[in-house]
């Protein structure tokens, strides 16, 4: 009796929590409703407010609800929304949203002004003859949120910041290495010295992840503590000066921005955006599938043909400069010794497939780069990606001495045998998919690699840390990796200066890379403020290393976003993603 | 009994110190916290390194960073601008004074990164949690006292398939049914991610209607485990003597089974949810990753992969303190549920 009483209960108990739970729907938003058409009225109906809610005013009118769309970022919080300290994609996506900058540059590569007036060149007279002086006209009436007037002195303080010991900024580069001095001529006028011509000022001076911070909200938070660290402008902006106002950040949940009243383009056509941080991808996809995110960041290849098969969304793609690379180490102090020959990395190049992978594992989404710099124009037009050819990769195995004498199918020389140390960051299952394939592609021409998976944290350690890919103890690696001011092609990762060694920990040229012509070449374009010139310097940089085949750049990884075609006017950009965030609108 | 806890609080002193210092030096060989600043994106320039690596008190031997950590350098003088020479004081108060420093990846207090997390966790955990004794108490109750029955066998296969399933898989499932496909059939549908619908805001309605798939996710898994621990531990319960004896005397079932059997077969349990209960605040870092629920399992997992030692050591030495604290509170429950058990 007692024992069907339990079963009973039981039973009643599941009954009454379903029940309870059905009646708990949430609201749906109209971001988050598909069209009328579609929607069959047992699905309105579940997603009317919840009984339990508080009294709630009457939901709006269709004409008096606000415009929002929802985004939705995979990867992590911008680690703060200050741009001293801020760091990361979405970080930078973020300040597209709530902070101008001077220019944002287009995925044509066309400048398009914001803060700044012009583009200051030689021939309007804002850059000097000798490229040591820039001086940028801000346009008038630009306000903050608040109503204070954007100005120069802003700038000046953003610069005074970034270089202030009180403060851990994130990084003082260029300005600590370029920069003498930054002065406000005038309340719109700005001028900026250099200690030498610095040919990508302009893409990385005040623009990109680069933004001026309010003087009137920070300067008496750090003359109070001596250091911005804990500001709380930092965790929530009392103000901005982008097209939207960043309102509400809950870590690992959700941003709120609302539209900007005071933009001096005018107030953006959208109400509000939502941006959802997400770690996990699949439920991004879930997100995208259900309706309840607008536009989908960050997409990878092999998530496009599931995205595919959802007609109201759309993919689209920017260049940002970043590809995914293959890195070799060519030291000959730490690589196995195969490496230092220029016939064996060919050989390597030739027997990988790369088109293959790109079709098989990323649904063709991607292309084949040729050089360091695809996607700018310092990418060298002569040259043609590494085919597929293994029986070539033999030949050249074979030419340079190394044959399998013992029969174990992995080629050796003078006893050595041709196993290579593969270290890569671990924790995606296609990357691991992919490593698996090109360990039986080298197997097919006698190479072996041992696979190592790592945390970035593991591979990317210093010197002082016994980094793997600083002390030179692996042979192969691969991540993705581009131009830190993207379209600008300054690099310093293949100087020899910047091998790690116990005197210099932190050098990232962890390839063992040290070609005198090189250096030269590199440290030549560095100050060279003729485009053309600067040109063919990036033309013959990348001879020499597609010659040498001291990379193998495997495949583009271009920004991909899903987008819901009850959007319109979205477009991106690979260098300021967002920047055209305040034409967005919602379709009628 | 007063004794006795005053007693098991000194001794918690010395030990929680030395899980401290362990902790900090196996979190200390983490990785380089400064490897992966700058993401893939924008890696950090050598000098920039090297100044932060100052900044941050990276450049001290662990046992100093330790110290530091533990009592402070607002006592001594630090090296602020690099030159070599300490100039000023430095502000940090240590954990001992309840600082636990600032996060390195956020740069700000430790504990206000951990504190935004912590009651989105206990939510998530303790709904779980609830859910989790209610439904395997009963079930298993059920499940001993009809045993062998066609409904203990359904209950029991049931349980090995949910045991069996690991909890990415089924919150994705969860998902594509309940949210994505339901929406599609024009059914009643639960939300994908997050805490609550942000164009309507933190409701209770809302937080509770987006709990549902996680819970459901987390829960399942524990409901077939605990399920059978708790069968296990009636059916050995049911066939002692002083059951039998109670039955003969005529008492209702309810009372020999919730008066007698159950109260002794709960010690174990009991044991097992004290151990559970401080781990809560670990969250679950799976179905928080999956469900966008911003808790304290995605901090740690995302503190623990850029060996942010300060936020790692924070929720470490929490989780250590409720440990020992719930130790204690379930060695005095056990004198409630069993008269036998006294402490001196």
């Amino acid at each position: 009796m007692c024992t069907k009483k339990i079963g009973c209960v039981t039973i009643s108990l599941l009954i009454v929590s379903s029940l309870m739970l059905a009646g708990c729907g949430g609201t749906t938003t109209p971001t988050t409703t598909a069209p009328v058409a579609e929607e069959p009225t047992t699905g309105e109906m579940a997603t009317q407010a919840p009984a339990t809610q508080e009294p709630a005013t009457p939901a709006p009118t269709e004409a008096a609800r606000p415009k929002s769309i929802t985004m939705t970022f995979v990867g992590g919080d911008p680690e703060s929304l200050n741009p001293i300290y801020a760091y990361s994609w979405t970080a930078e996506c973020v300040f597209d949203l709530s902070l101008a900058s001077l220019w944002n540059i287009d995925n044509d590569g066309n400048y398009v002004m914001d803060l700044a007036e012009e583009l200051p060149t030689v021939e309007n007279g804002g850059v000097s003859e000798d490229g040591l002086v820039i001086t940028i006209r801000l346009t008038p009436d630009v306000t903050w949120s608040d109503g204070t007037p954007l100005t120069a002195h802003d700038a000046v303080f953003t610069y005074d910041m970034i270089m202030d010991e009180g403060n851990s900024s994130y990084s003082r580069y260029p300005w600590d290495t370029y920069v003498e001095s930054i002065t406000a001529v005038d309340d719109h006028t700005l001028q900026i010295k250099m200690t030498a011509p610095y040919a990508d000022w302009s893409t990385s001076l005040f623009v990109g992840i680069s933004r001026i911070i309010p003087q009137h909200i920070l300067e008496p938070v750090f003359e109070a503590e001596g250091t911005l660290d804990n500001a709380e402008w930092n965790r929530l902006p009392s103000v901005g000066s982008g097209p939207f106002m960043l309102t509400e950040f809950e870590p690992a949940s959700h941003i709120i921005f609302k539209a900007n009243e005071r933009y001096w383009r005018g107030r953006p056509h959208l109400d509000e955006i939502y941006m959802r941080l997400l770690e996990d991808r699949a439920a991004q996809i879930a997100a995208l599938a259900a309706g309840e995110s607008d536009i989908g960041s960050y997409i990878i290849g092999s998530e496009i043909p599931s995205l595919k098969t959802m007609e109201h969304i759309e993919i689209t793609s920017s260049i940002n400069g970043y590809q995914v690379v293959t890195f070799l180490n060519v030291d000959p102090k730490t690589a196995h010794p195969a490496m230092t020959d220029p016939l064996v990395r060919r050989a390597l190049a030739l027997a990988l497939d790369r088109q293959l992978m790109i079709d098989q594992l990323y649904a063709g989404l991607y292309q084949i780069p040729v050089t360091y710099w695809h996607g700018t124009v310092y990418d060298n037009p002569d040259l043609e990606p590494y085919p597929y050819d293994p029986e070539q990769a033999k030949a050249l195995l074979d030419q340079a001495g190394w044959v399998d004498t013992n029969g174990d199918g992995v080629r050796d020389k003078d006893g050595v045998e041709l196993t290579l140390r593969y270290k890569y960051i671990g924790g995606d299952e296609t990357t691991d998919t992919r490593i698996a394939s090109m360990q039986q592609m080298l197997a097919d021409v006698g190479i072996k690699i041992d696979i190592y998976a790592e945390t970035t944290e593991v591979l990317w350690a210093s010197y002082d840390e016994g980094g793997p890919l600083a002390t030179g103890d692996y042979d192969v690696t691969h991540y993705s990796d581009g131009l830190w001011y993207f379209p600008s092609p300054d690099t310093s990762y293949f100087l020899c200066s910047e091998i790690p060694t116990a005197e210099n920990p932190w050098g990232y040229n962890w390839y063992g890379i040290c070609i005198p012509e090189l250096d030269e070449l590199f440290a030549a374009q560095a100050v060279e403020i003729n485009p053309e010139k600067r040109i063919e310097m990036f033309y013959k940089i990348g001879k020499i290393m597609y010659d040498e085949t001291l990379i193998i750049p495997m495949y583009t990884d271009p920004d991909v976003w899903a987008v819901n075609k009850r959007l319109k006017d979205v477009r991106f950009s690979g260098v300021d993603p967002l920047m055209f965030a305040w034409e967005w609108d919602v379709a009628e | 009994m007063t004794r006795y806890v005053l007693r098991r609080l000194l001794q918690a002193i010395p030990l929680l110190l030395i899980i401290s210092l362990i902790l900090f030096i196996l979190i200390s060989n983490l990785g380089d916290p400064l490897a992966s600043f700058g993401g893939t994106r924008r890696r950090l320039p050598p000098a920039d390194r090297e100044r932060l690596t100052r900044q941050l008190g990276l450049d001290k031997p662990v046992i100093v960073q330790y110290v530091i950590w533990l009592i402070g350098n607002d006592w001594m003088k630090i090296d602020v601008d690099g030159d070599g020479i300490p100039d000023a004081y430095g502000t940090r108060q240590g954990v001992l004074r309840g600082d636990f420093g600032n996060s390195f990846q956020e740069r700000r207090p430790a504990i206000e990164v951990i504190g935004e997390r912590v009651w989105n966790t206990l939510l998530l955990m303790t709904a779980c949690e609830a859910v989790v004794l209610i439904f395997s108490l009963l079930i298993g109750i059920y499940s001993a006292l009809r045993q062998y029955s066609a409904w203990d066998n359904t209950i029991t296969a049931l349980s090995f398939i949910g045991y069996s399933m690991p909890v990415f898989w089924l919150s994705l499932v969860l998902i594509y049914i309940f949210s994505v496909n339901f929406k599609r059939w024009g059914l009643p549908y639960f939300p994908v991610t997050g805490m609550y619908d942000l164009e309507v805001g933190p409701t209770v309605g809302q937080i509770v209607w987006h709990l549902v798939l996680p819970v459901a996710s987390l829960s399942i898994v524990s409901i077939a485990g605990y399920s059978r621990y708790i069968r296990s531990q009636m059916l050995e319960v049911i066939n002692q003597d002083y059951v039998r004896t109670a039955y003969a005397k005529g008492l209702p079932e309810r009372m020999v089974i919730m008066g007698h059997a159950f109260k002794n077969a709960a010690l174990p349990l009991v044991t097992i949810i004290g151990m559970d209960l401080p781990l809560l605040l670990g969250g679950a870092v799976v179905t928080e990753a999956i469900f966008g629920w911003p808790g304290m399992g995605r901090l740690y997992f995302k503190a623990t992969n850029a060996a942010d030692i300060p936020v790692t050591m924070g929720i470490l030495v929490i989780i250590s303190v409720l440990v020992v604290l719930f130790q204690i509170a379930t060695d005095i429950t056990y004198t409630f549920l069993d008269p036998r058990i006294r402490y001196e």
